[in-house]
């Protein structure tokens, strides 16, 4: 099992977890309305750090998003629980966008090394020591708990005993600007699940949770049961009208309506997400659960969201309580589901973290407390052993999964399983050379960004010479990319959007892909793969940490084979694709 | 992949050596290590027994522990697994590439501690402390957290063939591929508890132990360690491991016949050692030596007899007790005679049998000691209160045994019952006349009315398999018994008491009232008991061991208990909780 | 002959050390077997019936084999108890 050792949060609204859930508890928010602020010409709400807050957390050398990462960091590990110059303890951040903000800086923009995630993930690493190489999560506003997954599946995989997850991102001009072009802003404090509800908040914070395997079962420790990702396989940025992917990613967990105190929605308050949640809640049966939120204590606080919203629902469970709404007050979805606008007591020891994002991701999270003896006896009992799959795994020095398949894209040409593709075109023109020569009916292509594009088209040709039968829908092949860059030249044009206040236009249709896990959403949808999308940002091109996290996503049951690679855009002209299919090893 | 079961490393600390050169010296010269207690501070003097002849002081400093309260049985363990580490090079492996298991057999496991502190806890909180360890799981815990690379551990409490049936989970663990290495024994030191039990059955001998001997008169208790490391051949190839010996074949069966007596033709024995020999590809005729159970009590010796002679026929191999050696080591016994059947088959020479002079009728007879015999396989026997017994095979060369094959498929439940309150327990007249209830204290009645009901409700009369999983065990007759102890200063202690303590008393106690012979173990690992149990019954099913196992997992608690627990800060258990299932394998798809 | 007081009280401790919950004195035959057919006692409670005459009496029954005579019947407890006493 799976155990959290520590956590920490810091926010607008305490620097403790207790803090936080306290203020939380007594329906505290720092959420307000910011007029003019970085010259943006509309007003927006959102929960920010005052300038003494940001000064609190600020280290020399480092960024506003690194020191608030290490603040956290630093806060969650205090007590020594885990061991951080272990070979066997692994950091893992999760954050949508970063140190963004320094694109503004035209010395950054023109030269963005020092701009990248893997960069900062390295900055905050060695400030404490750890001797193991920084995982960054960039999978939209599932981050936080698809981070959590991931660090659990490490250490279930046996690849590390401890990992400390740090979830965190600060609000810029930059995210604030693309979520007010996709009209996604609340003009007030923003209201889940409510009837009235027009929007959602953005928020700061960053939050940690430090995860060791079990050594000890004490009690009232809580641990990450089960954790899943999967895909709506239907929009990249409209959530889907059966609530396809939350609904199965919450069935993946395998909890009973019995055992729940809650579920902790994702509720952003837009009009869509909290529709397509109640739907997905409905459908996966959970009528008796209490259904909450907490973004209208917090806003969306992106990267840290899941994490934070993790830790917020366990100090509740451990104070008996659910946290109401805020912000709630009449019904507004369709879905049978029970919501509240009170806090009210609880005797359950568990409860689910539901989070869902652009690119079609959805992510749920069952965490629980040291079960009582009898709670593990019964749950034993009622346990059901389907396959003896189960606990079979391969020989020593044996590869869990097989790779099948590969391609490699370069701005000079492809190569596709051994062999050169005959092509003409060079960069970008290459890509849409190749996808007129062997695709040329998925007109979607030419709205894409570059880097999409060139992973689309790889994974096409993989996926073509897979010699398989395409678009029948499937829930056991997973698709996870990798890269360096994120979302670098969808940053730098949505940058450009909004330096100039004269010619601020910031467009959707460019901020959706400042989300590099955009990509994998747009493989899953031409392929109708509801099983994990998932992408992961490293510093460099690192072949053993990527095989790291291969075999740790078998860790899902259900994932039988991965669409994986290296998706990497430096520029429209330089770039690089490595995309192979790996099976797993039965 | 081939399941060739090898032997790379082992290690043993008993009465007659702390490691096993020193062991190899004390069977050549026929040095016993039997003698009056010296570290066990007993009331009961006069008694021999086989200790370990190093006190907790001097063997915590040896392994630099200096926890307080730290128990004999785990130091013990401690001391053995270290050899058997070193021996099979398991130091520095990679949790990645390998999956480690620890299997550790043990019945005592705390009560060492607990009996030393148990009249102050009765009225103050100041050594409670100490409780957090009582139980037997919390033994192999500490044992396996020693060791950071080791994944996962259990335990196995059948009395005195908790370690036989260790090695026997741990080799099912591998051949199903659920773990790369297993290391598996068992670890017992003796305690003041079970002294005064087996003094309560009468079956302790005043001298050293005669096993086999017409004038046998009981049995010597002894204390100690014996732990072996188990991997498939392919693996120790691989990791360049050296091979010691081979686990040819196993099996376990139950006598189902009396808790602390066997039956007098020795079912239970005659089954365990025909399905180890049939696993094993060998014939009665390739057996080299046995090293039997022999405890040296008139029972044991005449029913394991009836049995060797049942299978073997007129041509019994080279046998002997090297209980006369180490004194009887309980649920150590298994893994230290192991590792006394590996330096056998290593140094090629016959242990001998000690104090053997008279032929018992209807007995074996036993070997004085041979040197410079050429062993090729022999055989390991291991019975149990309860009649959990259990035999095993290891082999110089590999045999041409037969593999176990794991189908897939869906484990059904045909029935589960639960019992969660006292007042449920009335309802056990239904099911049993007076005469049988009246011993039984509430985790027998509430173990044998779930588990009845169970099987009525999967229509089944008799399963196959019997898996039991307890935390605690019988903390009510455990408690009781200490309190016997207390008051009578170890003068007189209730046998009934005593046969109810061990854990297995409650799955033999199904097995006794069903008559069933068949597989029978018990599982003892905190809140994972029952897991464990689920674990071996889907290995069960899947290699077609048994169509139906009957599962269940059962816990009672007393008010002492209760207080203890609140003092310690766990999880006060309740009264009573019994879940029992049939579980089948549904048929392919 | 044992007298009659004793008898009855030899019984009253064999349903107390054996657990006999459903069972009165005047159930239990003063001659009757024990073990075997009358009661159905087995060698756990020849065991309980040494522990009790140690308890109650006083009287060491270092052998269990020495206890099949004395354990025959009700009688032939109390008897050996009478001759233990004198």
């Amino acid at each position: 099992m799976i155990s959290v050792l520590s956590h920490n949060i810091i926010s607008p609204i305490g620097e403790t977890s207790m803090q936080n859930y306290s203020a939380v508890k007594a329906g505290n928010s720092a959420l307000s309305r910011y007029d003019g602020k970085w010259n943006l010409p509309e007003p927006f709400f959102a929960s920010l750090f005052s300038d003494e807050q940001t000064r609190n957390f600020m280290i020399d050398g480092k960024t506003r998003f690194e020191s608030l990462a290490i603040a956290s960091i630093k806060k969650a590990i205090a007590d020594n629980l885990v061991d951080i110059h272990s070979p066997r303890t692994i950091l893992i951040l999760s954050t949508t966008k970063g140190n963004v903000e320094l694109l503004a800086d035209p010395r950054y923009f023109n030269n963005p090394e020092g701009e990248l995630p893997g960069v900062a993930a390295r900055s905050i690493a060695d400030y404490f020591g750890f001797v193991t190489k920084p995982i960054v999560v960039c999978n939209a506003c599932i981050s936080g708990v698809a981070a959590l997954v991931l660090a659990k599946r490490l250490i279930e995989s046996a690849q590390y005993d401890n990992a400390v997850v740090c979830g965190a991102d600060v609000q810029t001009p930059f995210i604030v600007s693309g979520f007010q072009s996709f009209k996604a802003l609340s003009s007030d404090n923003c209201r889940p699940f409510d009837i009235s509800r027009c929007g959602l908040n953005l928020g700061e914070a960053a939050a940690t949770i430090v995860l060791s395997r079990d050594a000890d079962s004490k009690d009232n420790q809580w641990h990450i049961v089960s954790g899943g990702v999967r895909n709506d396989a239907n929009h990249i940025s409209g959530p889907s009208r059966t609530g396809e992917g939350s609904y199965r990613a919450l069935l993946s967990l395998g909890a009973q309506e019995s055992d729940l105190a809650f579920i902790n929605a994702h509720g952003t308050a837009t009009l869509y997400n909290d529709e397509m949640e109640s739907i997905a809640i409905d459908r996966a049966g959970y009528h008796n659960v209490i259904v909450n939120a907490l973004k209208g204590y917090y806003g969306h606080t992106m990267g840290a969201a899941g994490i934070l919203e993790t830790i917020i629902s366990m100090c509740a469970v451990d104070d008996n309580a659910v946290i109401a709404t805020r912000g709630y007050a009449e019904k507004g979805v369709s879905g049978d589901i029970c919501l509240a606008n009170v806090n009210a007591p609880t005797d359950k020891a568990s409860f689910i973290k539901l989070l869902s994002g652009f690119g079609g991701c959805n992510a749920a999270l069952w965490v629980s407390k040291s079960q009582s003896y009898l709670d593990r006896i019964k749950k034993t009992a009622n346990k059901k052993i389907a396959s003896n799959k189960r606990d079979a795994r391969e020989m020593p020095e044996r590869s869990p999964y097989i790779t099948r398949h590969q391609i490699a894209v370069s701005p000079q040409g492809v190569m596709l399983n051994g062999e050169q593709l005959k092509t003409e075109q060079t960069g970008k023109a290459l890509l849409t050379e190749l996808y007129k020569a062997h695709v040329g009916d998925y007109p979607k292509f030419y709205k894409m960004d570059v880097m999409t594009r060139l992973g689309f088209i790889a994974s096409e040709l993989l996926l073509m010479s897979e010699g398989k039968e395409r678009f029948s829908p499937c829930e056991d092949r997973a698709v996870i990319l990798f890269n360096r860059t994120s979302s670098l030249i969808a940053d730098k044009l949505h940058q450009e959007s909004i330096n100039d206040a004269n010619a601020f236009f910031p467009s959707p249709s460019v901020f959706v892909y400042t989300l590099p896990n955009i990509i994998t959403g747009e493989i899953a949808i031409r392929n109708k793969y509801y099983g994990e999308t998932s992408f992961y940002i490293l510093e460099k091109f690192d072949e053993s940490l990527i095989s790291q996290v291969l075999e740790a996503s078998f860790e899902d049951s259900h994932t039988t084979s991965i669409v994986a690679g290296w998706v990497d855009c430096e520029s429209e002209d330089v770039f690089n694709a490595q995309m192979y299919i790996v099976e797993k090893n039965k | 992949m081939s399941q060739s079961i090898v032997i790379t490393g082992s290690g043993i600390v008993s009465a007659i050596g702390l490691d096993k050169e020193s062991v190899y010296q004390s069977l050549l010269s026929r040095q016993s290590g039997i003698a009056l207690p010296a570290i066990l501070k007993t009331n009961h003097k006069d008694i021999p027994v086989g200790e370990v002849k190093m006190s907790n002081e001097e063997m915590k400093s040896l392994l630099n522990i200096d926890d307080l309260y730290v128990n004999r049985t785990t130091l013990l363990g401690m001391m053995a697994v270290d050899q058997a580490i070193a021996e099979a090079r398991l130091a520095g492996i990679s949790k990645k590439s390998c999956r480690v298991v620890l299997v550790s057999g043990t019945t005592v496991g705390g009560m060492d501690v607990t009996e030393s502190y148990f009249s102050s806890m009765l009225t103050s909180e100041d050594h409670m402390k100490c409780m957090l360890t009582h139980d037997c799981g919390n033994s192999t815990r500490l044992l396996a957290e020693r060791y950071n690379f080791i994944q996962d551990y259990t335990t196995v409490s059948t009395a005195c063939s908790s370690a036989a049936n260790a090695i026997m989970l741990a080799a099912n663990l591998i051949k199903s591929g659920q773990a790369d290495i297993a290391i598996a024994g068992g670890t017992e030191a003796l305690s003041k508890f079970h002294l005064n039990g087996f003094n309560s059955l009468m079956i302790l001998n005043k001298e050293n132990c005669r096993p086999f001997d017409d004038t046998r008169a009981g049995l010597n208790l002894g204390e100690g360690a014996g732990f072996v490391v188990l991997e498939s051949k392919e693996t120790a190839i691989k990791r360049g491991a050296d091979i010691q010996a081979y686990l040819a074949g196993y099996g376990n069966a139950c006598d189902a016949y009396h808790q602390t007596a066997s039956s007098p033709d020795g079912e239970g024995a005659y089954q365990a050692m025909s399905q180890a020999l049939s696993m094993s590809g060998l014939k009665t005729g390739d057996i080299d030596y046995i090293n039997a159970h022999g405890t040296g009590t008139p029972n044991n010796d005449e029913s394991e007899s009836a049995a060797i002679f049942r299978l073997f026929g007129d041509d019994v191999p080279a046998i002997s007790s090297t209980k006369s050696f180490t004194g009887h080591t309980t649920s150590a016994s298994g893994g230290i005679e192991a590792v006394i059947c590996l330096l056998a088959l290593q140094h090629s020479f016959l242990p001998a049998n000690l104090g053997w002079s008279n032929q018992m009728t209807n007995g074996v007879t036993p070997t004085l000691g041979e040197e410079n015999r050429e062993l090729n396989h022999v055989m390991c026997n291991s019975f149990g209160f309860g009649g959990n017994d259990s035999s095993f095979i290891l082999s110089k060369h590999e045999t041409s045994y037969i593999p176990t094959t794991f189908a897939d498929g869906e484990i059904k439940v045909v029935s589960r019952v639960e019992i969660e309150s006292v007042a449920e327990l009335s309802r056990i007249k239904e099911y049993l006349k007076p005469m049988e209830i009246r011993r039984m204290g509430p985790l027998m009645r509430s173990t044998l009315l779930s588990s009845l009901e169970a099987l009525k409700q999967a229509g089944i009369e008799r399963p196959d398999a019997i898996v039991t999983g307890t935390m605690l065990g019988c903390i009510d007759n455990s408690e009781k018994l200490l309190r016997e102890m207390v008051a009578t200063d170890e003068a007189t202690t209730s046998p009934t008491l005593f046969m109810q303590s061990t854990h297995n008393t409650i799955g033999s106690a199904i097995a006794i009232q069903l008559g069933c012979h068949g597989y029978n173990t018990t599982y003892t690992q905190a809140e994972y008991s029952l897991d464990w149990c689920m674990r071996d019954a889907e290995l069960l099913l899947r290699s077609g061991t048994a169509k139906t196992v009957l599962v269940g997992c059962h816990d009672e608690n007393t008010e002492w208990y209760g207080w203890v627990q609140r003092a310690i800060g766990r999880e006060v258990m309740p009264n009573i909780h019994s879940v029992a299932m049939v579980l089948t394998l549904a048929a392919d798809k | 002959m044992a007298n009659p007081e004793l008898i009855n009280e030899v019984k009253e401790h064999i349903i107390d050390a054996l657990h006999l919950e459903d069972i009165t004195p005047a159930d239990i035959e003063n001659d009757a077997p024990l073990f075997g057919d009358g009661l159905g006692l087995d060698s756990i409670d020849a065991l309980e019936l040494i522990v009790m005459l140690e308890k109650k009496y006083g009287i060491r029954i270092a052998n269990p084999a020495d206890g099949k005579d004395v354990f025959k019947s009700v009688t032939s407890i109390a008897e050996f108890v009478s001759s233990h006493k004198a």
